[in-house]
């Protein structure tokens, strides 16, 4: 999230700040674990490119100009840790097979408390979002949910709605560019600076 | 709101981690260039934190605390890794490709890439058995390194044409970078030296401050760059000879644009990051 909260935490950490970066990991360590168990499978080995994903973090900040969003570049380096870590393992992506199965892992209770602005503008979002999905298409709103909530990849979706994986892909971009337009239109959502702008210059 | 055609199918399965490396490849470029993109992307994600489910990812017990210990202990991530099997090909590629040079005139690609195996002698030094094979990454947090410490992987069944490339910019295990001991590696006549034009083209080549460049490429075995083309410059800098997934990922990393220049004529599928001691960086 682009919150000033985060903003000041990203500067100082740029700076060297071991304990802004910190506060940085535990923001978005279930984000990026999401990501790695999503392309590792294994916790193992998503564990250990999270880990990876952090530490280039760590090194690349002073170079971070936040062309992108603090959480687009961390994405990044974590997808990059993941393709880095599955070669490094001798893997391949997985083939479609079962999810992830919670039971087996070891859970988290996390022990830092939220600042109350950061509770208010996460509740404010997520309201904003409930709302939005509720405006979508039933079709499209049961696969994005599936999708961000169920952590299915396309193909566990695309088995249990007795769909093609290239429906589910459409639906899935559909429903994602519907539900960001309402936020836009209709909520506090400012959505990243450039798309304003770069709404009327499209793209090359 | 417009989307760009040639990236839209690819920007969700990006988002959702659908994508092969190479895919994620061109879509990292992408958006290097991208606002637009960009600003989607950022969109998705500020968004995506705000389903629940996220919130209830599992996370192993200790990671935050495994992770900043890593970090206040002055912990780096890793640098690229060959896999452990192809670094026992390299010294056969090095002697192949020194006797092929020496006999031959022009060379396949496949031979100019195990050519070019012979400049890295860190490559080769690597090919010392026992101490190479064993990975041993200590710098890592507790938690999540120990389950991995020692183990050996040679399951990868990748072809061995498209791993040894690896090898250039393979470094050795351990974070001291050493020095080369000269593992009695041939040098071929063009020297030790990356000389644009004239013992070789990359198929990318991006100018980096040294500034810019930080220490991205610490650990990464780097040679004197000139162009040929270009007498007038001399050295231009230091030139870090790099697999086009390797190229990006580094570049990815330090988050800026700098123009990258492609060359259609290049005689490798490697590219070149060149640190400059210029204060601005020269094209």
């Amino acid at each position: 999230m682009n919150d000033l909260q985060e903003q000041t935490w990203v500067a100082a950490a740029r700076r060297g700040d071991e304990s802004a970066f910190e506060a940085l990991v535990r923001r978005y360590e279930k984000r990026v674990m999401a990501l790695a168990l999503r392309m590792c499978r294994d916790p193992e080995d998503a564990a250990e490119a999270a880990q990876e994903a952090f530490l280039a973090a760590w090194q690349g900040l002073p170079a971070f100009r936040g062309e992108s969003g603090f959480s687009t570049w961390l994405y990044r380096l974590t997808s990059n840790a993941c393709v880095d870590q599955l070669r490094r393992e001798g893997r391949h992506r997985s083939a479609a097979g079962p999810s992830f199965n919670d039971e087996e892992a070891r859970v988290d209770v996390p022990d830092t408390t939220p600042s109350p602005q950061d509770t208010a503008e996460r509740r404010e979002l997520r309201a904003q979002i409930e709302t939005g999905l509720q405006s979508l298409s039933p079709d499209h709103r049961q696969v994005l949910l599936l999708r961000e909530m169920g952590q299915l990849s396309y193909e566990e979706i695309a088995s249990q709605l007795s769909l093609d994986v290239g429906t589910v892909k459409s639906r899935i971009s559909r429903g994602r560019k519907q539900l960001r337009n309402f936020l836009l239109k209709t909520g506090n959502f400012s959505g990243a600076a450039a798309s304003k702008r770069a709404e009327k210059e499209g793209c090359q | 709101m417009k989307y760009c055609e040639a990236f839209a199918a690819l920007l969700d399965p990006y988002l959702d981690g659908e994508l092969s490396p190479e895919e994620m490849v061109r879509i990292h470029e992408h958006l290097d260039h991208c606002p637009v993109c960009r600003a989607y992307a950022d969109d998705m994600l500020t968004i995506r934190a705000g389903f629940p489910g996220v919130e209830d990812t599992p996370v192993p017990v200790g990671f935050a605390d495994a992770v900043c210990a890593a970090v206040r202990g002055g912990a780096a991530p890793r640098k690229k890794r060959a896999a452990p099997w192809a670094k026992a090909l390299v010294p056969l590629a090095a002697c192949l490709a020194v006797v092929i040079l020496l006999q031959n005139g022009p060379l396949s690609m496949q031979c100019k890439n195990a050519a070019l195996t012979a400049y890295d002698s860190a490559a080769v030094e690597e090919c010392a058995p026992a101490e190479a094979a064993v990975e041993s990454p200590t710098e890592t947090g507790d938690s999540v390194g120990e389950a991995k410490a020692g183990r050996q992987v040679p399951t990868a069944t990748q072809s061995p044409a498209a791993s040894a490339p690896q090898a250039y910019a393979a470094l050795s295990e351990d974070e001291a970078a050493p020095a080369n001991s000269g593992a009695g590696v041939t040098s071929l006549n063009t020297g030790d030296a990356w000389v644009e034009h004239g013992n070789i083209v990359f198929s990318a080549v991006v100018f980096l401050t040294q500034a810019e460049a930080g220490n991205a490429l610490d650990g990464y075995e780097g040679r004197p760059y000139s162009d040929a083309d270009r007498p007038g410059d001399g050295a231009a800098g230091t030139g870090y000879a790099l697999e086009r997934t390797d190229f990006q990922r580094i570049l990815d990393q330090l988050d800026a644009s700098p123009a990258v220049t492609e060359r259609q004529e290049a005689t490798t599928d490697l590219c070149c990051i060149v640190v400059t001691d210029a204060s601005s960086a020269v094209n």
